[in-house]
């Protein structure tokens, strides 16, 4: 392998590492505080697509101002879906959950291609998705640069969130333990609803920063989904550092070993996954996790 | 009087027989109707392929209301497959046991139809142009056909990717070729037919690149990069759907600019890659003249293409806007049918239009350049015609050459 050819895959596995470092980072926040897997993240997330396509492609709105409202459609719905559904189920239980979880993204994903149609549909990026820079004598896609400057932004400020913000404090408290949180006057659901639409909003900033590269359809979320759930289980799914550390390994080494391997590619994350599950199964920056009282 | 009655009975009785052996029929057929089944999805992520169904349907609609097929009409029984196998088996069955149909046109997809080829098979149910250009419906074994009562209309995918090799080769004088293609029937078909065809032309091209990517995938960065690096000229693309569109986006990005040659079931979508993309000047092999409305400027399209889409437009104008090719597709995969119905003639069963669609030689009569089948032969077409993707005056297509057949020279 030539050093240009070292660093092309270089790019191509950060580019695709930054969306599931996202995808990832939804469904720890959520596991946190939760202890749920959503597997309607997808369809949140293509709700914030579809509208944004509708509004900047169909009526005009400008890009940025779409994206916004995307993202805000896919928080609200998460928030929604938590509070009027997850919150009331009489089946509480994980494997409950996980069930209400799957059958909500299977009639998302029908209203979603009824509402939207099944066409392939050319979402607008901002930037040329591809148009390229050469830096150093490599022609570096602006689309990439923007993907993964996107994301680290996207995760930097999940952190300051988590760290620094009253309700980031109170989301750790509660992932803690949500009993003594609820004792110490905490607004639980509060905490879980902004868990919720933060969560959608990270899985829909990934979407939409996928889609102008490829086209948007219903079915553009279940690869990312799949590598971002397997990206969490890596990282450790109770570590957000985990998750960004286990997207950007997944999409390096999945870049690496494609290479040589292709028909690897696709098992690779599963492959990881098993590692992970044998030998280290909180992750790999994930902590011991002690059951719950 | 008695003996008088007895005898006009008799009489009766036997001009009855005689009129019934007259009129044989068969399951599916009346002396007023014929029901034909079909099938592909109207829901579920991958409901654009159903559109093949309108155009099956536009054209019955005009067969029957300009008389029928000798007296008879037409009763088109659509179903919706959502696209898996598993439910185009039971849709079939529901369509062959419980409504009793007498064949079946068109079906959209390689593992739908082959999930089914076994009880056509076995039931001996005349099934006219499989939606698929897989090789599985028009094989041969020991000289005759596996299975008779199928008659496949869709140039398969082996001859389609010859055809496009020749013409990277022969005429565009590529000589380095690579092959992108999913890793399914309809990929693994493409990459057969080129790598045979490299064979044949003993040493007048190399296939040096061949990736292929699974289903589910859709990000093609690193085939993209791999097929930079095998500096091939010319790119045979079996692949199609998003993992297409980002390949060729990809290959833009790192500004590898090969010729792309495409299968037919790309046409439709391939130009959403955009301008700055290889999908500009990229060729494509279509089973079908275009119309009119899917050429880039807007004129001189087929005339027989034309009428087919104007016809479409009746019965479904936004799905036959968004998708031109798609439905005009479905009615070139009718017409056949229709022709085996009519050379039947009156006396319809299974027997008889299995042996009608036989006789079929050199018909010009569909939207197909050419209708042949024999008892040894049930891949009846053998042409594509190329065209060019282009985006300006606006996205669609020009003409390249006319129809070129997989058995004319090397």
């Amino acid at each position: 392998m030539t050093f240009e050819q070292a660093i092309r895959l270089l790019i191509i596995g950060v580019e695709i590492g930054s969306i599931y470092a996202l995808v990832a980072l939804s469904v720890v926040l959520l596991y946190r505080t939760s202890r749920v897997l959503n597997f309607g993240q997808g369809e949140l997330a293509l709700l914030a697509c579809f509208l944004t396509f509708t509004l900047t492609s169909r009526m005009g709105v400008p890009l940025w101002l779409s994206f916004l409202a995307g993202l805000a459609a896919s928080a609200v719905a998460a928030g929604a879906f938590y509070f009027f559904l997850m919150r009331r189920a009489k089946a509480q239980d994980p494997m409950g959950l996980l069930i209400l979880t799957l059958g909500f993204s299977l009639f998302a994903n029908g209203g979603l291609s009824l509402l939207f149609g099944v066409d392939n549909k050319q979402l607008p990026g901002f930037v040329d998705v591809i148009e390229t820079w050469t830096i150093g004598g490599f022609s570096i896609s602006k689309n990439s640069v923007l993907v993964a400057v996107a994301g680290l932004i996207l995760m930097v400020a999940l952190y300051l969130f988590v760290q620094k913000s009253k309700i980031g404090l109170a989301m750790r408290a509660v992932s803690q333990n949500p009993e003594v949180a609820k004792a110490l006057g905490i607004p639980v659901n509060l905490v879980l609803v902004s868990s919720w639409a933060v969560a959608a909003i990270l899985g829909s900033a990934a979407a939409l920063l996928l889609a102008p590269a490829i086209s948007l359809n219903p079915s553009i979320m279940l690869d990312p989904l799949n590598k971002g759930f397997a990206a969490a289980v890596v990282g450790g799914m109770t570590s957000l550092p985990g998750a960004v550390l286990g997207g950007y390994l997944l999409g390096i080494i999945e870049a690496y070993v494609g290479n040589f391997v292709p028909a690897f590619k696709l098992a690779l994350a599963f492959i990881l996954v098993i590692l992970v599950l044998v030998f280290r199964p909180h992750g790999l920056l994930g902590e011991k996790e002690t059951r719950r009282a | 009087m008695r003996k008088r009655v007895v005898l006009g009975v008799t009489a009766g009785l036997f001009a009855i027989a005689a009129g019934l052996s007259g009129m044989a029929q068969d399951i599916g057929v009346t002396k007023t109707k014929i029901k034909i089944g079909t099938w592909g999805p109207t829901s579920g992520p991958f409901q654009q392929f159903g559109r093949v169904m309108i155009g099956i349907e536009a054209l019955v609609n005009k067969v029957n209301r300009e008389g029928g097929i000798n007296g008879r009409q037409i009763e088109l029984l659509k179903r919706d497959d959502g696209y898996d196998p598993a439910r185009t088996k039971l849709v079939v069955k529901e369509l062959v046991e419980r409504q009793g149909v007498f064949g079946l046109v068109g079906g959209v997809g390689t593992a739908n139809g082959a999930a089914i080829l076994e009880d056509v098979r076995l039931n001996q149910i005349p099934w006219v142009s499989p939606a698929t250009g897989s090789t599985l419906f028009s094989q041969i074994k020991d000289g005759k056909p596996r299975t008779p009562s199928v008659f496949a209309t869709y140039t398969n995918y082996v001859i389609e990717s010859t055809l496009l090799l020749r013409y990277a080769v022969n005429t565009l004088k590529f000589d380095k070729i690579a092959v992108a293609y999913v890793n399914n029937s309809f990929g693994k078909e493409g990459l057969g037919g080129v790598k045979a065809e490299i064979a044949e032309l003993k040493g007048k091209a190399n296939l040096v690149g061949e990736v292929s990517h699974e289903q589910t995938e859709s990000n093609l960065a690193l085939q993209a990069l791999k097929l930079k690096d095998s500096g091939a000229e010319a790119l045979v693309l079996y692949t199609a759907g998003d993992a297409m569109l980002s390949l060729l986006r990809e290959m833009a990005k790192i500004g590898y600019k090969p010729q792309v040659l495409a299968s037919s079931v790309v046409a439709g979508a391939i130009l959403q890659a955009g301008p700055a993309t290889q999908a500009n000047g990229a060729i494509i092999a279509s089973y079908i003249p275009i119309p009119t409305a899917a050429l880039a400027d807007g004129k001189n399209g087929d005339p027989r293409a034309d009428a087919a889409f104007a016809e479409l437009l009746k019965l479904a104008p936004d799905a036959v806007k968004a998708d031109p090719l798609s439905t005009i597709a479905g009615w070139a995969f009718a017409e056949p049918l229709i022709e085996g119905l009519r050379r039947a003639g009156p006396n319809l069963t299974r027997d008889s239009f299995v042996k009608a669609m036989e006789g079929i030689t050199n018909w010009k009569g569909s939207l197909f350049n050419s209708i042949s089948f024999s008892p040894t032969d049930r891949q009846g077409n053998n042409s594509v015609f190329l065209v060019k993707g282009v985006y300006a005056p606006r996205p669609g297509f020009v003409a390249l050459s006319g129809w070129v057949s997989f058995n004319s020279e090397r």
